[in-house]
């Protein structure tokens, strides 16, 4: 091999070399970013969960007219109204399920549906109601965070005692 | 330095044109690379803070009339155009009502919440300002009991002031160092023109408010508006320019409400065996019915008292409330 050929291969081999720990560096360098990025967009979502379940009992969709509570004769309506005005509900809530369920006094774990809310034994035929749910697929992880709420049920005039969920899907 | 010999180029002149172009176009990616780099610092920086802003908003909206301060960490330049909130280049829809100023660039924001029930719940609405915005509103004896009966907050910077004790000149003096100013006037303005040039190298938005009739004019660009209840009039106190779009989102939102509303009262029925409590509920539900997609001001409060004056007929007669 001529001198000069060695010169080019050895300068070829340095560039390459010089290249190579770019693209090591950058890899690891976007690597790093995209967790910090995952890591932050994570605490957001937290966050966001957070002030979802302080609101939701407040939100005007739910609340009794002029008193601090859940007004349960809300929640049914509330099912269809989400499928009619969709394209709000879905970008504003996104991807959550928030359910409602009676503590106390203690009733059976059923869905309540509008079958059984034509029932006289209703309230005490269900249990929880089932607000919002919209699911991503693949679902990778679900958390959830509950709080008390105060129910009111216009229907027997009587306030008991609720939990309400928020789970985040993710 | 090599020149050209018989076999062509030498292998110095070679490696300084390879070494220029290799060192070119790893400048030019590394260049690139900042650039990019500076970007996405800047948009997740925007994101959060906007994520910030949001949900600082949202804790607000938990209680019934609150208010509070955002500082933020440094002066921003912020941009609030019909419930979309943006940063540096990055906006986001964050589904509230938002009356604001379009754009701002402050350090500072002074921030009201207030739930809308007209009569039922509708909404939160939430008001925003800055120290260097200032309202004023301007009433006569006509509209003295409408001012004595409004509660503001004071970090709001309204300030209310009677027709006879305004003095222009002063508030042009006094104001020369605000971002704008607006002039909320609680009855007819006949002396538009001596206004605007009176405070003239001010940003003065200049709205007339008719009580009676529930409209507003917004006179810097002649749009007649209504308002459904004093939640939303507020509203043009602090987004005169935005109410125009406002209001239609704070309509969609009120349909969907008396929509749900409707729902409920025809619901309700199923739960009642007194023949007079079924028909009003069912009377209740096709006035609620009759307000979708109206957009007619005078025609919402028409069937509003109609829909008050049903709900009070079955509370006398001990029914289920329509809300």
């Amino acid at each position: 091999m001529k001198r000069g050929q060695v010169e080019i291969n050895e300068t070829l081999l340095v560039l390459f070399v010089i290249v190579l720990l770019l693209i090591v560096g950058m890899v690891m360098y976007f690597r790093f970013s995209l967790a910090k990025v995952e890591t932050l967009g994570d605490t957001l979502d937290e966050q966001e969960s957070t002030v979802l379940l302080a609101q939701a009992s407040t939100f005007p969709e739910f609340r009794c007219n002029d008193r601090d509570c859940m007004d349960t004769s809300k929640f049914l309506p509330f099912r269809t109204t989400v499928h009619t005005y969709a394209p709000f509900y879905t970008s504003s809530l996104g991807y959550k399920k928030i359910t409602v369920s009676q503590v106390y006094p203690l009733t059976t774990n059923v869905l309540c549906t509008l079958e059984l809310y034509s029932q006289d034994a209703y309230p005490e035929n269900c249990g929880f109601w089932m607000l919002y749910d919209r699911q991503p697929t693949p679902l990778k992880q679900a958390i959830t965070a509950s709080t008390f709420v105060s129910l009111y049920f216009p229907e027997i005039d009587e306030y008991r005692i609720g939990r309400l969920e928020v789970t985040r899907y993710a | 330095m090599g020149t050209l010999n018989q076999k062509g180029f030498s292998g110095d002149l070679f490696k300084w044109i390879f070494a220029t172009i290799a060192g070119a176009l790893i400048f030019i990616f590394l260049y690139r690379f900042a650039f990019q780099h500076v970007d996405l610092s800047d948009t997740l920086q925007s994101r959060t803070l906007v994520q910030y802003l949001d949900d600082h908003l949202s804790a607000l909206g938990i209680s019934d009339h609150s208010s509070s301060v955002i500082n933020l960490p440094a002066p921003e330049s912020l941009f609030f155009q019909c419930g979309s909130v943006g940063v540096a280049g990055y906006s986001q829809d964050v589904h509230k009502l938002l009356f604001g100023p379009g754009h701002v660039d402050t350090d500072r924001l002074n921030v009201w919440a207030e739930q809308w029930s007209y009569p039922f719940p509708i909404a939160d609405l939430y008001y925003l300002t800055t120290p260097r915005t200032r309202v004023l509103i301007i009433y006569d004896e006509a509209s003295v009991s409408f001012v004595q009966k409004l509660d503001v907050p004071q970090g709001m910077n309204v300030q209310m002031i009677a027709k006879k004790s305004l003095k222009l000149e002063d508030l042009k003096q006094q104001s020369s160092t605000l971002d704008q100013i607006h002039l909320i006037y609680l009855m007819p303005v006949h002396d538009v023109k001596t206004i605007t040039s009176s405070l003239k190298g001010l940003t003065v938005h200049l709205v007339e408010v008719d009580l009676k009739t529930k409209t507003l004019k917004y006179h810097n660009d002649q749009t007649k508006m209504f308002y459904l209840g004093d939640a939303m009039l507020y509203g043009a106190f602090f987004a005169p320019d935005q109410y125009d779009c406002l209001q239609n989102k704070a309509l969609e939102r009120f349909w969907q409400a008396a929509d749900l509303m409707k729902e409920r009262a025809l619901l309700l029925r199923t739960k009642t065996d007194d023949a007079f409590c079924k028909d009003v509920l069912f009377e209740a539900s096709k006035v609620l019915e009759s307000m979708m997609n109206v957009d007619e001001g005078e025609v919402l409060q028409h069937a509003m008292e109609k829909l008050e004056g049903q709900n009070n007929l079955l509370e006398k007669r001990d029914c289920l409330l329509v809300y």
